[in-house]
């Protein structure tokens, strides 16, 4: 076994075993894991998606495209659900090294730099969410594998398996829009630049563009027509959008790992028009069209920064070679070892705190928390609506099985905005007839107040609950109250 | 397959719209509603009822029982003769069967087409008499071609807009048919000096069109406009452009750049500006898309692709893209209002109230108020004080102070709120006129699958 090949097999053991002692001594999951879960659980019962979801926001239509869902109820068949949703969503981000790895020998033909690579994809900050499900686990290491078939498109079977990949990536998240718009801005680049492309590339490309503007409009057809152009926004309520299309610098920065960061920016200013490789260039084209749809705020901050951190890895490959090759050239081959050295162990070490600084910040809940949520499940009537806040919305209806106010779906959901008002006012008001009026007009017969909710809202208790109209039916470390008075109709 | 398409074309591409243009209303139908679709269609019955001297509104008084059906009728032979009259042009101007039928086909299943011809409205008339008129100039006979006279004449009626267009496309035109014989530029007309029949043309058209300043530049809009929403079909514009088509005619656009077809391209430029202020003008934007979008198309199935079954997988998928959007208008149009639960509770206002009682409704839903109920909507779409309406409209809905509602339902004769399930789904039922509906000056008199309408009591 060559020296590489075991220094990656270290590589692998080490994340993925890393990741699952971070993923299994931290209780749960992430609280927007739980819709996934119950997604896939649904499919594992009946073997299809739950697109008529009677819990959420008391019965609404849902839209997703279901393949990651799928994949990992392939998985539930045989293992139970919730270890092997962590055992798998793990192991796909641990596959990703080993594509950074496979992409950055292509690219360098410099097992070392290859190496550095994926060791550097392995510490990417925004990827250390141990504890959360999200079909984005599957887009990674299918989108790397799509750009390392592009790369070897000579050979006929990597052809068939760009035309696979791309059908899955469609199938899978909205985000393969990355994928697309990278490779039109590779071709459109090369065209500028005068660089040779392709006659397979622009006929797969062409293709892929197709194919995936067809699945999504098939897919989000209802919410192209309810809700126009604003479908890349999700319906977010104005009041937290910025929460998913963030713009602050320095949070990315250390999401995507300081020194790779720089490296690649160095790397693309000082290369981009003067590189041969055409691999390369089609990476600068990926990060250079990633940056410019996130700053234009048309795609999500957490996807951009995973995305961004992978491919900035790769990058770091090239620039390694390139130094390597400039340290020879002006006769200092003696210190490489020490500068490169000195290089790695910076960029491991600022991306390894931010990663474990990340991985220990993950919102799940506490189990007294999700006790709460299965006494629910218990104790209340089947049909029962319970206010919980904007992020517990789909761990109510997974743990909990009842229905919710609000979840973090927002799509084809009218009036999202004074709902969104609505929920924090039930948490924040003192006024007992205007907290009633809302839970009758909500039709919510429970309130849970968990921690999370103290927190979210800056309260110790709900100062309209008193004993004429709540009973405290759940006290412990989370409350839930059921309320007994309706506002009745005048007439 | 292609080639045999292409040869017997007129009578799939008959087949293709017939069912195009049919389904909409049959899904209606099986639906229970034979009614007509779209809320503006009925501002041109409205029109057509008071005797409007439109062109349009005189082409629709020529069914004086005012069966819906007929109207069907009308709209679908529209459509069916425009297709022929495309085809002997297309035939005409020598464009190849092949391209022909590409260009045919996309233009006829673009959901800007299938609307214009399921929904009364004059943008219907005006394609059929253009076609109409340049078919009767592209005539191999000298007599026949006068005959398109008088009909380019009935064009500057329509709007401004329409005469200038028409000119436009009649400029376009003469230049070609002549640019051998003259030289000079296309705008500095010198190709007019050989051609006498063009003169005359134009000169009539110009003298009409002077005839009509002073009338308004766009008939319409009669629907609320959004640049971003309409643009699209798939994005819920009624007219809007197919995503596929537009990405295929920018192909279209590559391959005929240098080309002499790439003029027809300019053509587009004015119908863009229009679309800024009217954006039905996307109904005539789609036709040249659809030339361009056949040009794209016939560039990707003639070219030798490396990839031989992508390139079938690629065709076939645009083919799908562009069938899914006429689908989805389809299903659209389908389910527009008006349904009988419209008709019925209006029909109820009608008997109860006086002619002269006013309706307070949404603005889209004035013209069905009007037809159905005979009675004044206080405002809706193509009415000349339509702005100014739409303020008091907006002022009403929002305030949730009787001293400040009430004056404006009193100082406008408003006797009636009629609320249709859009109203009812748009408007809050805490805040704003609905939350007014507590006070005893409004009294529900009808409520039923999900309509309202509520009396408002005029003092004294």
């Amino acid at each position: 076994m060559k020296k590489e090949h075991l220094g990656l097999a270290v590589v692998l053991i080490l994340t993925l075993a890393l990741r699952l002692f971070v993923s299994f001594t931290t209780p749960n999951f992430t609280y927007d894991s739980y819709f996934h879960l119950r997604q896939i659980e649904h499919i594992s019962a009946t073997g299809l998606p739950l697109y008529q979801d009677q819990l959420s926001y008391g019965g609404r239509t849902l839209v997703f495209l279901p393949a990651f869902h799928y994949f990992m109820a392939s998985f539930s068949l045989f293992l139970p659900l919730e270890p092997a949703a962590k055992v798998i969503s793990n192991l796909l981000i641990v596959s990703l090294i080993l594509l950074v790895y496979l992409i950055a020998k292509k690219i360098t033909q410099n097992d070392a730099a290859a190496l550095i690579s994926a060791v550097i994809a392995a510490l990417v900050p925004a990827v250390w969410q141990t504890n959360s499900l999200s079909p984005y686990q599957l887009f990674l290491p299918l989108m790397f594998l799509t750009v390392y078939s592009l790369m070897n498109i000579q050979k006929k079977s990597y052809v068939y398996l760009y035309i696979i990949l791309v059908f899955l990536l469609s199938l899978t998240t909205a985000a393969t829009f990355f994928l697309i718009v990278g490779i039109l801005f590779y071709i459109l680049l090369s065209k500028i630049e005068e660089k040779v492309v392709l006659r397979a590339e622009m006929e797969l490309t062409l293709f892929s563009l197709f194919l995936f503007l067809w699945v999504q409009f098939l897919f989000f057809k209802e919410i192209l027509l309810s809700e126009g152009f604003g479908f890349i926004w999700q319906n977010i309520p104005p009041q937290i959008i910025s929460q998913y299309f963030p713009v602050s610098l320095p949070q990315s920065l250390a999401l995507v790992g300081a020194i790779p960061l720089l490296v690649s920016i160095y790397s693309i200013y000082k290369f981009l028009f003067e590189e041969k490789n055409k691999n390369i260039f089609l990476l600068f084209s990926l990060a250079i069209s990633t940056i410019l749809l996130f700053m234009l705020k048309l795609v999500e901050g957490r996807i951009t920064l995973m995305l961004l951190g992978t491919i900035f890895a790769i990058i770091f490959a090239q620039f390694y070679k390139s130094t390597e090759q400039y340290l020879k050239q002006i006769k200092l081959i003696a210190l490489k070892p020490l500068i490169l050295s000195a290089l790695i162990l910076l960029a491991v070490i600022t991306s390894a705190y931010a990663c474990f600084a990340f991985a220990s910040q993950q919102h799940t809940p506490s189990p007294e928390e999700l006790a709460a949520f299965v006494w629910l499940k218990e104790n209340t009537p089947e049909n029962a609506a319970v206010l919980t806040t904007l992020k517990e919305g789909h761990l109510l209806n997974y743990a909990g099985s009842r229905k919710n106010m609000m979840d973090e779906q927002f799509s084809l959901i009218s009036g999202i905005e004074e709902r969104f008002n609505d929920l924090q006012s039930l948490y924040t008001t003192n006024y007992q007839t205007q907290a009633i009026s809302l839970l009758t007009k909500y039709n919510l017969e429970y309130i849970l107040l968990s921690e999370a909710a103290k927190e979210r809202y800056g309260i110790e208790r709900i100062s309209y609950v008193d004993k004429n109209c709540f009973d405290l039916v759940y006290d412990q470390e989370v409350k839930i109250y059921l309320s007994k008075c309706r506002l009745q109709p005048t007439r | 397959m292609i080639e045999h398409l292409a040869k017997y074309q007129k009578i799939y591409l008959s087949a293709l719209l017939l069912a195009a243009l049919l389904s909409p209303a049959m899904i209606r139908h099986l639906d229970g509603n034979d009614l007509l679709i779209n809320p503006s269609s009925y501002y041109h019955l409205n029109a057509a009822r008071e005797g409007s001297h439109h062109a349009y509104h005189l082409f629709l008084s020529l069914n004086p029982s005012g069966s819906h059906l007929i109207y069907q009728a009308m709209c679908l032979g529209l459509g069916l003769f425009s297709m022929f009259l495309l085809c002997f042009i297309a035939k005409s101007m020598g464009i190849r069967p092949r391209q022909r039928l590409f260009c045919l086909l996309f233009l006829l299943i673009s959901p800007a087409f299938i609307y214009t011809f399921t929904t009364l409205n004059h943008h219907a008339l005006f394609i059929f008499l253009s076609l109409l008129g340049f078919s009767l100039l592209l005539y191999p006979n000298r007599k026949i071609n006068y005959l398109s006279f008088p009909i380019f004449a009935a064009l500057a009626f329509f709007d401004l807009f329409s005469a200038l267009f028409t000119m436009l496309l009649l400029n376009t035109y003469f230049y070609f048919k002549n640019r051998t014989a003259a030289a000079g530029s296309f705008f500095s007309l010198a190709y007019l000096k050989k051609d006498v029949l063009a003169k005359i043309l134009l000169t009539v058209l110009l003298f009409f069109t002077l005839f009509n300043i002073g009338e308004q530049f766009f008939f319409g809009p009669f629907h609320s406009q959004s640049l971003v929403a309409d643009l699209f079909s798939e994005t819920g514009g009624s007219f809007g452009i197919s995503f596929f088509l537009l990405l295929l005619a920018f192909f279209g656009i590559s391959t005929v750049w240098k080309k002499e077809k790439l003029f027809l391209a300019y053509l587009s430029i004015p119908l863009i500006l229009a679309y800024f202020v009217y954006t039905p003008s996307m109904i005539y934007l789609t036709f040249l898309l659809a030339f361009l979008a056949a040009e794209g198309f016939e560039y990707l199935y003639q070219k030798e692709w490396k990839l031989e079954p992508i390139k079938n997988l690629t065709l076939f998928l645009l083919l799908l893209g562009i069938t899914f959007s006429a689908l989805v208008s389809i299903g659209s149009l389908a389910g527009l209002p008006p349904g009988p639960a419209m008709k019925e509770s209006l029909e109820f206002l009608e008997d109860y109230s006086f002619p002269e009682e006013t309706v307070f409704s949404l603005a889209e839903e004035g013209h069905l108020v009007e037809y159905f109920s005979r009675r004044p909507a206080f405002v809706r779409h193509g009415s000349p004080d339509f702005k100014q309406k739409e303020d008091i409209s907006r002022q009403i809905l929002s305030s949730t102070y009787i001293q400040y509602t009430f004056p404006l339902l009193e100082q406008n004769n408003i006797s009636f709120v009629y609320l249709s399930p859009k109203a009812r789904a748009e408007l809050p039922a805490d805040r704003g006129l609905i939350f007014l509906f507590q006070n005893e000056r409004f009294k529900r008199i009808y409520s039923q699958d999900n309509i309202e309408i509520w009396e408002f009591k005029q003092e004294g």
